[in-house]
């Protein structure tokens, strides 16, 4: 068994890259471009670890999960152990490993990237996660759950419902998750693409829950086909959390938006991802042909740089971002931002598109753009773009795609006008237990917060479940 | 003139003194939203001085190495946002003030390392810029997120 070397040793052993599909073949793929450690390179890379007596990487975590215990588990090669750790705080330990920020999370916070490099604590989980899912009759995290017999309802299987079903059912709780869609794992699969989160992953975690006694259907849009006094009143549920994302994509309001050729990044992604509009026709929801075309994505964040990386799969001739600050605001993952430069994608920062010019049948020719440049710093250090006066200039582009922020989901919002929403229409919660203005209804993720992270979603989630339980607690005692 | 272990100490000192501020500003709201605001704060500023004490610990730079003697460091709390003196604090004045006391942090180490320096000290600033600049990322996205104003990306 190996076990941590020397504390001046381990700072010797450098960081281990993830090894990675070759860039020009995998600009022609959907297959994943991480390909994940082997079992030497985890434990090397674990042993790199300073197992300091104060972790402040948990601090960076936003579900605090423990990573020095887990990453020790790895050195001394007990999978097992690592798994059941990282579990006790984060169910979608395959999903967090490939799509959290970890560089600006806990990877941050590692005191080793403070004259180093950080420990890839990312890559460990991803591993360990990996490995529990090809061996998943070796899991020990089997106990008895004593049930409750309460009934809850979890609107949406995005990150924020599935980690509140996780931790509901293991309180005992009866727990239904109510989707709109056809398949399950909200943003996950209709947002995320196959090559940085393949959907089996997805898949496989799902029906760990499964397992467990979660109850899943499908193609119910809460709001519309089922209102949400219609689970309690008809259904019998005790609580709802909702979770239902942030789905209404936002436009620029410029002119020549209704033009054929401009999509929102969520159409655009939902097509390739979910409806497998890339292969058209045999699947049958079509998109413009990006072939040897112009595309062009407006946006600098990791949604913006899925769907750059989606046109230039779809074969782009170029394949363009264009957004109005510099790369160094950019908010997308340092990793995506280095795999979408590798893979020939081309940058257009401190420009920002005026207005879309069509041709007589409405269909996108080009993009007018104006150049931009940061202004001076106020006090917060906040560097606003500012335009530059007659700069003007014209792009050709057949298609673009508008990768600029999603707003909340207006479904369940508009048929209950009793919960109270903030001025940007997410739902205001109570932050410490996250129960709307509407009694027994709880809400959680980018519903509450406008569109962020996975892992942040999965923290609300988490606190929501807490605050359900003691909610379904409370009742019982009265 | 001070080594590195003292100017650690000393930042430490820094974010002791703004989890103090967060917490005595918890009087000056009613908010719900800013009170949680203010103690997410008071929650992040802690999490500070433990990273910093993890430093000063793991023993990563020389501690012994003294700075220079032409370096001009002002070793007060000089956080002075004139936000700070209100008797009642929104949502936004906290959110302003945070920053603001981020971006002098960042303002400061960028000023640092104009100067000469010594590697070890040099490569001790660069690392708590970054630091201060990933403090200042946090805060926004709090903010944010607390107020439900996250995802716009252009």
């Amino acid at each position: 068994m190996a076990s941590f070397p020397d504390k001046k040793d381990r700072m010797k052993i450098q960081r281990h890259d993830m090894p990675e599909q070759d860039p020009l073949k995998r600009s022609t793929n959907f297959l994943e471009v991480n390909l994940g450690y082997d079992k030497e390179t985890a434990i090397v890379e674990a042993q790199r670890c300073l197992q300091c007596k104060t972790p402040t990487c948990v601090d960076g975590c936003p579900v605090n999960i423990k990573i020095d215990q887990f990453i020790k588990y790895i050195v001394e090669d007990d999978m097992n152990l690592a798994i059941d750790k990282i579990k006790e705080d984060s169910f979608l330990p395959a999903v967090c490993g490939r799509v959290c920020p970890q560089e600006k999370q806990c990877e941050s916070t590692c005191v080793l990237a403070k004259r180093k490099e950080s420990v890839a604590i990312g890559r460990l989980e991803r591993y360990v996660a990996d490995w529990s899912l090809k061996n998943p009759n070796l899991n020990h995290q089997k106990k008895t759950i004593q049930k409750i017999n309460k009934k809850v309802a979890i609107v949406g299987s995005g990150p924020s419902g599935l980690a509140c079903a996780a931790d509901l059912i293991n309180l005992g709780v009866d727990v239904t998750v109510f989707e709109a869609l056809h398949e399950l794992g909200g943003v996950l699969v209709y947002g995320i693409p196959e090559f940085r989160l393949p959907k089996d992953i997805v898949k496989a975690e799902i029906q760990k829950l499964k397992d467990l006694g979660v109850k899943f259907e499908k193609n119910v849009v809460v709001g519309k086909t089922l209102t949400i006094e219609e689970i309690f009143n008809e259904e019998g549920f005790d609580a709802i959390f909702l979770g239902v994302g942030a789905g209404l994509p936002k436009f620029m309001k410029i002119p020549g938006e209704e033009y054929a050729g401009v999509y929102s990044a969520n159409e655009f992604l939902t097509r390739v991802n979910l409806m497998k509009s890339d292969q058209f026709p045999k699947f049958d929801s079509p998109i413009l042909n990006c072939k040897g075309k112009n595309v062009a994505i407006i946006g600098g964040g990791n949604t913006a740089m899925d769907a750059v990386r989606v046109a230039k799969r779809l074969g782009a001739k170029h394949a363009y971002i264009i957004y109005r600050r510099s790369l160094e605001e950019m908010p997308a993952r340092d990793e995506e931002i280095h795999h979408a430069q590798a893979e020939g994608i081309e940058f257009l920062n401190l420009t920002n598109p005026v207005r879309y010019i069509g041709d007589k049948n409405q269909k996108l020719l080009q993009i007018e753009c104006l150049k931009m440049e940061l202004g001076q710093a106020d006090q917060s250090g906040r560097r606003r773009p500012i335009p530059i006066e007659n700069s003007e200039y014209k792009i050709d582009i057949d298609i673009a795609v508008v990768a600029i922020g999603n707003g909340s989901n207006p479904l369940i919002i508009e048929s209950n006008p009793e919960i109270e929403i903030n001025q940007w229409k997410n739902i205001v919660v109570n932050h410490d237990n996250m129960e709307t203005s509407k009694k027994a209804v709880f809400a959680g993720g980018d519903i509450v917060t406008g569109g962020a992270t996975v892992i942040l979603a999965m923290g609300a989630g988490r606190k929501a479940a807490k605050g359900i339980y003691n909610f379904l607690n409370m009742e019982v005692s009265k | 003139m001070i080594n590195i272990n003292e100017l650690l100490k000393f930042a430490i000192t820094i974010e002791v003194s703004s989890q103090e501020f967060y917490k005595n500003a918890q009087s000056k709201t009613n908010d719900s939203k800013t009170l949680t605001l203010l103690k997410e704060l008071y929650l992040e500023e802690q999490k500070h001085e433990r990273l910093l004490q993890n430093l000063l610990d793991s023993c990563l730079y020389d501690g012994t190495v003294s700075l220079p003697s032409n370096l001009n460091i002002n070793f007060k709390d000089s956080h002075n946002h004139p936000d700070e003196s209100k008797e009642k604090l929104t949502f936004e004045d906290i959110t302003n003030i945070s920053l603001a006391r981020e971006n002098k942090a960042i303002l400061l180490f960028e000023n640092l390392l104009k100067f000469e320096l010594p590697e070890e000290i040099k490569e001790l600033f660069e690392n708590l810029l970054k630091e201060e600049k990933s403090h200042h990322h946090q805060v926004s996205t709090l903010s944010k997120q607390i107020e439900g104003t996250m995802g716009n990306e252009n």
